[in-house]
């Protein structure tokens, strides 16, 4: 794994590359990641695995148009050839990052191997039990490192450490019962325990569902279940340029577009988040911001040349692929929120789940990257889902399909419980408690 | 650049092992109505080394193919398979690897990077030049070109250069937000998407988007589905698919699992998974494992028959291998994935399906799907759904998703037409991304929800 000081040379010579075959302006992005994983399989233990790669992400401006080309380590000068011929023209008004020097670090050493072989062993007795099978899982930590450089004077280094867990386990039924849970964590060690205690909780208690033939009026999710909803529709939703060229609910839809005291706001880099580097990937310093509060629409993410494309502030999370796990700087940077929080009025869960009254409780679903970014729309099925009677569980419930609008559901959240990181490396990072809804229609498979 | 030499000493204590070097360019196009255009070009290269020492799996990859990489990886995959072993409680026991060699190319007749950018884009603003200002439109492709190599314990030397196309467009109503889109491409170059095809394609599309502008909501009633071509393919993938895939099956995780032999469907399923079936987007020659691909019959005539195998879940199973076993790059293990899942043509001629299904809602193309393989519930959502009656569309059905469990549908197909045709390119996740393609015949079911 590349040093910072080996990334920041690389990307310096990937400008002056650009530079010497004719660019007027260049910025290069490297970036190196290690990761060491062990998964799990059909109730053993399948494989170790570590992994490295470094690449560099460049972007040249030449007569006013704008290209980019990302590659492998190695001699800088046929990327700059690639991202000079396939230059287009640029927006406007834009140009790359400058500004002085800045770094951000956050790295912790990776455990040793036989430490996360340990961890996965651990998650897999904690997941095992009387009639259950752990199908799958594992446990990953990784590291990453960048450098960001313009030659409009900006330098940029970076580092991150984190890890994850997951488990899936299934438990013998007539109907088999299905469990799945994950932790995450910045830096430290991970709970492998609690997920799997989870997981193999969901399972058993989930085995022979009974069919959902009366729906209820209201729905609890769990943070994961509507994290994967929100997902696919307010993450898309949020950005300014799909704002712009009407292809967000968020500007399609006439009314309030939340209930009272909703929000969905960034709150920059913070610790134990998904984001806890202080600038994205072009070198913008990331702050709290807000999206959307009192059932309006307060703001929108965009990249640099959004930004100037479509007229729009320049501050979001523009973040290159980057990851635990080798992934490398390829492609655009692409705009979403940091540390999303997406919240509602505030209770406890006992306070939501008394409050739900009759409710279905959404554990996990599917279908959810099948919505329609553009009108928000989804149909999903909770594929591990409880009823609730007077606020308290009532059995596993199965064939609980859910159809809505973002915009349906955003306006009819009643309560929300203290949020918490939703594990997930996915950017961006989400913030979400037990949330209750009304008015999103729920049906059953007949 | 990776050869047997240069892996085989470090990975002397593996009772199996293989590399592989995964070189993989794309380049993207863009061309929006608005204005925005953008080209990128991004190039990949990894090197996986799996060693299989003690019966616990090592993999290790680099993003290097010089000689002191390769040994450092080969190495690394032995260290980590003996972190593992102690641990495993069932180990895997791999002694044959395929002995293959041979470059084994699917290359088109012409390289469809050779073309400039400039005539990339001139092709996509063509594509959209029929578009109203009313609708926000977009047309993107994407070029993938996959250079592999592959070296195994048994002997096995292997090369692969496969190209891969695919171009999407999307159209937006700017008024009420609703849209839709259309996917093209395969495997192969722009011999698939000749201009002429592209602007059909645009010309289509619009058409469904009046249609979905004026679209109502579900009827109550009980409707037969007559589910297209693309929509059957997806089905066939997600329902089907990925339930045999061998890995899912032997942890655990598939109703498929006890039901080799075992009616699960009418006579009309038939559903094969097929990496020769060209131009798929997911075909291919030979897997990531140096194995020949091979046809693999899922279902037919109902009954269940196979799976999708590595060479270790072959072995689990006492099955034969059969190339099954892919990986996303050059830092992923391989597994079982699907390619190209058919549904093959059934009974009946088009007008017999559409006389038998009377009144009924039809759904066209995909915004994708997921299933539960363990329970064997799936999720689907159509580009497009349909009141249609004696084969005339009455109106357009707003925000339609269809779902229900594996089995029913599979026993509720009444017919199948005659031919199957692939569907649009697509990358099918499992946690690593790989190209799929999919298809079918129209299919008559009262097995599935619409709603």
């Amino acid at each position: 794994m590349m040093t910072l000081d080996a990334l920041l040379a690389m990307a310096e010579g990937a400008v002056a590359a650009a530079r010497r075959a004719g660019a007027e302006e260049a910025e290069a992005f490297a970036c190196s990641s290690r990761g060491l994983a062990a998964e799990i399989e059909g109730g053993t233990l399948k494989s170790a695995s570590s992994g490295v790669e470094t690449a560099v992400g460049l972007r040249v401006l030449k007569d006013g148009r704008l290209g980019r080309a990302s590659g492998p380590v190695g001699p800088p000068e046929p990327l700059a050839r690639r991202a000079i011929a396939g230059a287009l023209p640029a927006p406007e008004g834009f140009a790359f990052g400058e500004g002085a020097g800045a770094t951000s670090r956050h790295e912790h050493p990776l455990p040793p191997v036989d430490d996360v072989v340990e961890e996965t062993h651990r998650l897999l007795e904690a997941a095992s039990g009387d009639g259950l099978t752990v199908t799958g899982g594992g446990v990953g930590y990784g590291t990453s490192r960048w450098a960001l450089v313009t030659s409009r004077g900006l330098t940029f280094t970076a580092t991150e450490t984190g890890g994850d867990c997951s488990v899936g386990c299934v438990a013998e039924g007539e109907v088999a019962g299905v469990g799945h849970a994950s932790a995450w964590t910045r830096g430290g060690r991970l709970d492998v325990e609690a997920a799997a205690h989870e997981a193999a909780r969901h399972a058993s208690e989930t085995r022979d569902p009974r069919p959902l033939t009366d729906p209820p009026e209201r729905i609890v999710f769990h943070p994961e279940a509507l994290a994967s909803l929100l997902g696919a529709t307010l993450l898309p939703a949020l950005s300014g340029a799909r704002q712009a060229r009407r292809e967000s609910p968020l500007v399609t839809t006439e009314g309030p577009l939340a209930g009272e005291g909703v929000r969905a706001v960034d709150l920059g880099p913070r610790a134990g988040t998904r984001h806890v580097v202080d600038h994205d990937d072009e070198g913008t310093p990331y702050g709290p911001r807000d999206y959307l509060v009192d059932g309006g629409l307060a703001g929108a993410v965009a990249t640099r040349e959004d930004a100037v494309r479509y007229g729009l502030d320049t501050v979001g999370w523009a973040q290159r692929v980057h990851g635990l796990h080798g992934r490398g700087p390829h492609g655009d940077p692409s705009a979403g929120p940091g540390n999303l929080l997406v919240d509602g009025p505030r209770a406890s869960v006992e306070e939501v789940r008394a409050e739900a009254g009759r409710a279905l409780y959404v554990r996990d679903l599917i279908g959810a990257h099948t919505a329609n970014a553009t009108t928000g729309r989804f149909a999903v099925e909770a594929t591990t889902a409880y009823l609730f009677e007077d606020g308290e569980p009532a059995g596993p419930v199965s064939g609980a399909l859910v159809g809505g609008t973002l915009v349906g559901l955003l306006q009819g959240v009643l309560l929300a419980s203290e949020p918490e990181v939703v594990p997930s490396w996915e950017s961006p990072g989400l913030l979400l408690g037990e949330v209750l809804v009304e008015r999103l229609p729920v049906t059953t498979r007949g | 650049m990776l050869s047997r030499a240069s892996v085989e000493d470090s990975l002397a204590p593996a009772t199996y092992w293989d590399a592989r070097l995964d070189a993989t360019t794309t380049r993207s196009v863009l061309v929006r109505t608005s204005g925005e255009e953008k080209v990128s070009d991004t190039a990949v290269l990894g090197v996986a080394v799996r060693a299989l020492v003690d019966g616990a799996w090592g993999l290790a990859s680099t993003d290097r193919a010089d000689e002191a990489a390769l040994a450092e990886a080969a190495g690394d995959a032995v260290a980590m398979a003996r972190a593992l072993a102690p641990r495993v409680r069932e180990p895997v026991t791999l002694t044959d690897g395929p002995v293959t060699t041979g470059q084994h190319d699917l290359l088109p007749k012409r390289d469809p990077f050779e073309l400039e950018p400039a005539s990339l884009l001139a092709l996509l603003r063509e594509t959209l030049a029929a578009v109203p200002s009313r609708v926000e439109a977009s047309a993107r492709l994407g070029l993938r070109l996959e250079d592999k190599r592959v070296v195994g314990a048994s002997g096995a030397d292997v090369a692969s250069k496969v190209v891969r196309l695919s171009c999407s467009i999307d159209l937006t109503d700017k008024a009420s937000g609703t849209s839709v889109g259309r996917r093209l491409g395969g495997t192969g170059g722009f011999e698939l998407v000749p201009p002429d095809v592209l602007s059909s394609a645009t010309a289509s599309a619009l058409v469904a988007l009046e249609r979905l502008v004026q679209a109502k909501a579900a009827p109550r009633e009980k409707l037969p589905v007559v589910i297209d071509p693309e929509l059957t393919g997806v089905f066939a993938h997600e329902a089907v698919g990925h339930g045999c895939e061998a890995d899912l099956v032997l942890a655990g995780d598939s109703l498929f699992a006890d039901r080799v032999g075992e009616r699960v469907g009418t006579e009309e399923v038939t559903i094969v998974d097929d990496p020769g079936r060209l131009p798929g987007f997911g075909a291919f020659a030979v897997d990531d494992e140096a194995t020949l691909a091979r046809p693999r019959p899922l279902v037919e005539r109902g009954v269940v028959t196979g799976f999708i195998h590595s060479l270790e879940t072959a072995a689990r199973l006492g099955h034969e291998p059969n190339g099954g076993a892919r990986a996303q790059d050059g830092q992923s293990e391989p597994m079982p994935r699907m390619s190209n899942t058919m549904f093959l043509g059934g009974s009946a001629t088009e007008d017999e399906l559409w006389e038998e299904a009377g009144r009924c809602i039809h759904v066209l193309g995909t915004r994708g799907g997921q299933v539960d393989t363990a329970r064997g519930t799936f999720q689907f959502t159509p580009q497009e759904a349909y009141l249609v009656e004696e084969g005339e569309i009455l109106h357009a059905i707003r925000g339609a998703g269809l779902s229900g469990t594996v089995l029913r549908t599979l026993k509720s197909v009444e017919l199948a037409s005659k031919t199957e045709s692939l569907g649009g390119p697509g990358m099918c996740g499992k946690g690593q991304w790989v190209p799929v393609g999919d298809g079918g015949p129209l299919v008559l079911t009262r097995g599935v929800e619409v709603g």
